[in-house]
């Protein structure tokens, strides 16, 4: 990552050559360390410096934009020169909306540098509880350093700085295997046994998984499940774009019923349990947007340009410009509710318990239908405890009349998503959820 | 210069007392344009450049990358790499082994006519806005869109056991897709239709191939017909599939699961493993007899085409199923060894900041001896799928599930009324085993699918599949 001293002084380099234009330029720089670890012992183990330079140009209304890595004086002459050459083409994308004007917003974390020798004495605490358990341990160990700094020529000077370790675990045997994570700001205050340890306890629940048949079933789903599906709904339903398009859902259903009326979800980059980012990639403030309140469609997160076409507020969601696919929320907060975890258990007397879902696509955008299978901890649930483990299944669901048949939901909330993009989200209790076919294990 | 500093680093790795190193310094140009409702609304010019050195150091991996390509810098790094294999070796269990290699010396450079970099922004915008022009006209389209893309990579490998490789790939391709709605139903058609687009190792001149004037209008008509188009039956019945859907089909349920590091369990973190165990080997009835399916790092035009792979590896072409039997993985110099084998040769990197994995090259389905018009006349009853749409498969890659953009009712050997989205899932060697039908050589094509995911953090392959459209009898389709 580059400190915001070595950030200005690339800027003042590229000013050099930006003479007479408008400009916006952003520059991610990125210190990534991950160690991957299968059957116990440690097969990838890596350590990457990556900086990212975009630029977008305005000469005579057109747009030039491009990017790079190589952020030496040449390197930077070198992407203006180009960017610069497109916005020439009478056929560069047009400035639709101004660039955002002067702000100065800086967040800048305590820097945590976590070291590929502090990263392997993590993985041989989780290989040992899993050798207690005669279980083989795989997984991932990211630990991550980020800088994201935003400029423009009317005087926007925004950057910040994160650290990040997010963990994966999973625990087999043979075909049974059980799943945890961590998703933190402070890779020291992760308890990598006390990790490996429900990983462990799952998989050895999933031997000899039982075949049920596929159906309608009240479920619990753990956060990374509930997760998985609200970030669909998001790519779906959350951004301008496809409410200017009117394709989305909630683009007809604004101030009216939605979901049930016990689900609240809004984006907010101060959640405590989000990257916690203050700006967006035009450098423009982020703002709390409520999506859904109580069931009812409030609104979406808007870039310059939709909040332009929508004659709406920008609440600072803009992607890297331009940005064909349109604003997005990457601080999504699903709210909790009030109930514990055990209790919700207690509470079914017949269900299915899912850990996570795995390779979830959109059937049909129209009705916000989606399938995936479930992975890595999926037991029966009788009289409110887990009774055994079944074998993995399909779900085929329509996400808005899901959210229509949650019955709890947890007050205990955990952000999951890889790398830079999560949800914060509850466990929840579903019923009438869709199972549409089985597998073989 | 390039090749003095990657040499700097071998002398200096060799300094460190590594067991094996190797040093890619990769740099890919890209260029994307895309236009929507006639309006460009984005050009961008992408360019990646850095260094990543791998190592074995007491006898476990160590890898670090960076993008400043200074002396100093690169020093620092291939320390960094031994470094970190150090501390991997805490928790070996043995030494890591490679299979032989002869070391090499050579050039490769995809095979192109017009580089698409020397093609004017003009021409190329000119494309995307006739098209939008034609798909325009057609009453009742809410939305267009057009792509292009351009892919450019340089590359050196060089090794510490002598090998030293350049390398110089090109991809091209795109997509147009046309969008309509009424009330609360989309129809949405795209082509050339694999998910979207087609892409090619070709140059400019593969744009041109893709005759993609020639079909706006009847993409623009049929996505403004499925707004009326009935919902897909819930029923079991023989499927015809185009090559795009065969394509999908062979990607996630060959080409995954045959990747022997999956099998091994080095990918358990994200993407799973593989029901291809190690047993079944040239004995599992994976398929019918009359499918045969290839790995072919050779295919011309192939997206998983190359000279070497990026652990210098010659591109080969080996057997994953023979006559319908599972008979081969891909493998690694790492992976071969448990096989008793030497690679070959699948070990690619998305970029310089990535570590090789086993990828796809082309996995590719052999033709068959069916024209595409006798298969329907010979149907009585089924449906046509038609370009694919996502697909989703459980992480062994048994329960699969994918969708079409587009389908047909075949009746009494013809393409009847049209369906919206049509649907199936199937346990994927039992609906390979329901092949009773492949398309010759004049239907088959090698599709380009620009965005396999793979690793952790998640890598994006390009990788090619030959295929052409395929029957399967008795599939249940639908939710």
């Amino acid at each position: 990552m580059l400190i915001k001293g070595e950030v200005n002084k690339i800027i003042d380099i590229a000013k050099k050559y930006l003479k007479g234009f408008e400009w916006e330029i952003g520059i991610d720089s990125t210190n990534i360390g991950t160690t991957r670890f299968a059957n116990s012992i440690i097969h990838q183990n890596m350590s990457v410096h990556r900086p990212f330079m975009w630029i977008r140009i305005i000469n005579k209304n057109r747009i030039g934009s491009a990017t790079t890595t190589d952020l030496s004086e040449e390197g930077i002459k070198n992407l203006i020169e180009r960017a610069i050459n497109l916005s020439k083409s009478k056929y560069a994308p047009k400035l639709e909306t101004p660039l955002p004007k002067k702000t100065k917003i800086e967040r800048v974390s305590k820097k945590n540098i976590v070291s590929p020798k502090e990263r392997e004495a993590a993985v041989a605490k989780i290989v040992e509880v899993c050798k207690k358990n005669n279980l083989d341990a795989f997984g991932v160990i990211h630990t991550i350093n980020n800088s994201l700094a935003i400029f423009n020529s009317n005087g926007v000077n925004n950057y910040a700085f994160l650290n990040w370790t997010y963990t994966t675990i999973t625990a087999m045997d043979g075909s049974a295997s059980g799943f945890s994570f961590a998703c933190e700001k402070d890779f020291y205050k992760i308890d990598f046994k006390e990790l490996a340890k429900i990983a462990c306890e799952k998989a050895l629940m999933a031997k000899n998984p039982k075949d049920i048949e596929p159906g309608k079933y009240l479920v619990f789903l753990e956060e990374p499940a509930v997760c998985e599906i609200i970030s669909f709904l998001a790519w779906l339903e959350f951004g301008a774009k496809r409410f200017y398009e009117r394709t989305s859902l909630i683009s007809k259903k604004i101030g009216k019923k939605i979901t049930g009326k016990n689900i609240t979800i809004y984006d907010d980059w101060r959640h405590k349990l989000t990257l916690g980012i203050p700006f967006d990639f035009e450098g423009v403030k982020r703002k709390k947007v409520i999506l859904i309140k109580k069931g009812i469609a409030k609104g979406v997160v808007t870039d310059s340009y939709f909040a332009k076409k929508l004659k709406m507020k920008n609440t600072g969601h803009s992607l890297m410009q331009p940005a064909p696919w349109g604003p997005f929320p990457l601080n999504l907060v699903f709210e909790k509710g009030d109930k514990r975890k055990e209790e919700m258990l207690k509470s079914i007397d017949k269900g299915i318990y899912v850990t996570r879902f795995w390779y979830t696509r959109v059937v049909d955008p129209d009705k916000t239908l989606i399938t995936g299978m479930t992975r890595d901890g999926t037991y029966f649930i009788e009289n409110g405890k887990i009774s055994y483990p079944i074998k993995n299944m399909r779900f085929l669901i329509n996400i808005y009349e899901t959210l229509e048949n949650v019955k709890m939901i947890a007050r205990e909330q955990k952000y999951y998503g890889e790398e830079l993009f999560g949800v914060v989200a509850p466990a929840l209790v579903i019923d009438n959820f869709n199972f549409q076919s089985k597998t073989e294990y | 210069m390039a090749k003095e500093l990657v040499n700097l680093i071998l002398d200096y790795l060799k300094t460190l007392n590594v067991f094996y190193g190797d040093v890619r310094l990769v740099r890919i140009q890209e260029e994307v344009i895309h236009q929507e409702d006639g309006k460009v609304s984005l050009v961008r010019q992408e360019e990646d450049l850095g260094i990543g050195i791998r190592v074995i150091k007491n006898g476990a991996w160590g890898f670090a990358a960076t993008a400043l390509l200074t002396k100093e810098e690169a020093m620092k790094t291939a320390k960094l790499a031994c470094q970190i294999a150090e501390a991997s070796a805490k928790l070996k269990k043995e030494d890591v082994k490679l299979s032989e290699i002869t070391p090499i010396q050579d050039t490769y450079q995809t095979p192109i006519e017009i580089d698409p970099f020397s093609v004017s922004l003009e021409e190329k915008i000119n494309l995307l806005i006739e098209c939008d022009e034609i798909m325009k006209k057609v009453k009742g389209v809410k939305k267009r869109e057009g792509e292009l893309y351009f892919y450019k990579k340089y590359q050196i490998f060089a090794s510490t056991e002598g090998s030293f490789i350049e390398q110089t790939i090109y991809h091209t391709g795109g997509y147009i897709l046309a969008e309509a709605i009424k009330g609360n139903v989309s129809g949405s058609r795209s082509y050339p239709g694999l998910r979207g687009g087609h892409y090619k190792a070709k140059g400019y001149e593969f744009i041109k191939e893709l005759k993609l004037k020639e079909n706006c209008e009847r993409i623009a008509e049929e996505a403004v017909a499925l707004t009326t188009a009935r919902e897909c039956p819930n029923i079991e019945t023989d499927i015809i599939l185009d090559g795009t859907m065969v394509a999908i089909q062979v990607h996630e349920t060959v080409g995954h699961p045959t990747e022997l590091d999956r099998v091994l369990g080095t990918e358990v973190s994200l993407a799973g493993t593989s029901h291809l165990t190690i047993d079944k080997l040239n004995k599992f009835q994976f398929a019918s007899e009359i499918v045969s399916i290839t790995a072919d790092a050779t295919t011309p035009g192939g997206l998983g085409t190359f000279g070497y792979d990026d652990e210098g590896v010659k591109a080969q072409k080996v057997f994953l199923i023979k006559d319908g039997i599972f008979s081969g993985y891909l493998t690694s110099r790492e992976t071969a060894v448990v096989l008793n084998q030497t690679s070959n040769g699948t070990m690619r990197a998305d970029s310089w900041r990535s570590i090789p994995l086993i990828r796809m090259t082309n996995i590719n389905l052999l033709p068959g001896i069916w024209k595409l018009e006798d298969l329907f006349a010979d149907t009585e009853e089924g449906v046509y799928f038609e370009t694919a749409g996502a697909p989703s498969i459980d992480d062994k890659r048994l329960n699969y599930h994918i969708s079409s953009e587009i389908g047909w009712i075949i009746k009494k050997g013809k393409k009847t009324e049209m369906i919206r989205r049509p649907s199936f899932s199937a346990i994927s060697y039992e609906l390979w085993r329901k092949c009773d039908a492949i398309c010759d050589e004049n239907y088959w094509d090698v599709w380009g699918v620009p965005n396999c995911g793979k690793g952790d953090p998640t890598q994006v392959m390009h990788v090619g599949h030959g295929a052409s459209p395929a029957r399967f009898r008795k599939v249940k389709i639908g939710g």
